[in-house]
């Protein structure tokens, strides 16, 4: 009996231990998952702004590239695109940012819009959580004398993987979502 | 007439000594309505004492998460009642204690909450308005409230029962930083802890 007891006790301990393991999170928390890799995605907008901005002083750009790499997942790659060729080429996300920060137009204007989920954010075996946003990139070169020389808009799309973990701060056990970019592939470019 | 002033006609009559039996029956009736009506004040009193006591105790522990303000409008309602009873006077002074203690707390809180979140405000709308300079001065004068800039910045995006969700933590430096590259404060200060300066070693903040 007390055996048969023991053995009932564990397997139900195995199965709360599965099921803490396994737990689909609720939609509140799900919703609030969502919300911030959509807002990492908008501060990975505004940062390219600023980088390409060519009022931005060095200092600052390099500042803000620091903190734009830090979006990404190491060895991530963006695609780059432009009507005059057909190919898209890739670049590793730093020297992407310091290739933007030198384009040869006097003024640069980008702007990133509908921003969303085109694949929701789905459970991995490994418990990272791996979606798919997109968005839609409007870039305008300007010349000095010319005004606006060159003009494109560009779908892509950006692969996004979140992951809880956890830290020890000020002796509080933390647990923490974090959000991470991948690749961002070109999907599609018109003028 | 009061009860005090029908008791003191009762016992004026009883005193005249009429040697009427109609009369004497009369206020034999009459000191047992008086009686009657003691005891219905006396149960009265009693009813108002232990709703005050209740009320008194739900404020003390302040079950409804009211402000200072609207405890004392509550503490008023139950003096106004004059109860003249000893507990429910001692729990008026515990209650008046408290009000004042959640004063001199709150107002505290409420300036250095209100001066971060003000100081967060004035850096994203400064760079909002391209002015990088005053934004960079802002982030300066911010960091003053601060132990170090790199005192840890805890974000709550979600929080359900006892779990809590965080965003990845960053530093006060990098936050101040991410409100002038945003361009604005998304963020509400949920709570702090001061070193033993009155700087601020740890913040927690959560999603407006």
């Amino acid at each position: 009996m007390k055996r048969a007891l023991v053995i009932v006790g564990l397997v139900l301990l195995s199965g709360g231990l599965f099921a803490q393991e396994g737990d689909d999170i609720s939609p509140q928390r799900k919703q609030a998952i969502d919300s911030l890799a959509l807002e990492k995605v908008r501060d990975l907008s505004k940062y390219i702004s600023i980088i390409g901005n060519k009022d931005t002083p060095w200092s600052e750009a390099q500042r803000v590239i620091e903190r734009a790499v830090e979006l990404f997942m190491p060895g991530s790659e963006m695609g780059v695109s432009s009507l005059s060729r057909p190919e898209v080429h890739y670049y590793p996300i730093r020297q992407y940012f310091d290739r933007l920060m030198q384009l040869n137009y006097d003024r640069v204007v980008i702007d990133w819009y509908k921003i969303q989920y085109v694949s929701d954010l789905e459970r991995q075996p490994d418990g990272t959580y791996v979606g798919v946003i997109t968005v839609f990139q409007r870039f305008q070169g300007y010349d000095k004398e010319k005004g606006l020389v060159y003009e494109d808009t560009t779908k892509k799309d950006i692969t996004v993987y979140v992951k809880r973990k956890e830290t020890q701060i000020g002796g509080r056990l933390i647990g923490f979502w974090d959000v991470l970019l991948g690749d961002i592939r070109v999907k599609e470019t018109s003028k | 007439m009061t009860l005090e002033e029908q008791d003191r006609a009762i016992a004026d009559a009883i005193n005249k000594n009429f040697g009427d039996d109609e009369l004497n029956q009369l206020i034999l009736q009459a000191q047992q309505k008086s009686k009657r009506a003691y005891a219905d004040y006396q149960k009265a009193q009693e009813a108002k004492v232990a709703v005050a006591r209740n009320k008194l105790y739900d404020l003390l522990v302040n079950k409804q998460n009211l402000s200072a303000d609207e405890l004392e409008e509550e503490m008023d309602k139950i003096k106004a009642e004059n109860l003249g009873n000893p507990e429910i006077d001692a729990l008026i002074t515990k209650l008046e204690n408290k009000i004042s203690d959640m004063r001199k707390y709150g107002s505290v809180e409420m300036t250095l909450k209100g001066k971060l979140e003000s100081s967060f405000q004035s850096i994203a709308e400064a760079s909002r308005a391209g002015n990088l300079s005053m934004a960079n001065s802002l982030i300066e004068s911010a960091l003053n409230y601060f132990a170090a800039p790199d005192i840890p910045v805890l974000i709550i995006i979600s929080r359900e029962g006892s779990t809590v969700d965080y965003d990845k933590p960053t530093t006060i430096q990098n936050y101040l930083n991410l409100l002038k590259d945003q361009k604005e404060s998304r963020n509400s200060v949920e709570s702090y802890q001061l070193d033993a300066a009155g700087k601020i070693k740890l913040l927690d903040l959560i999603k407006k």
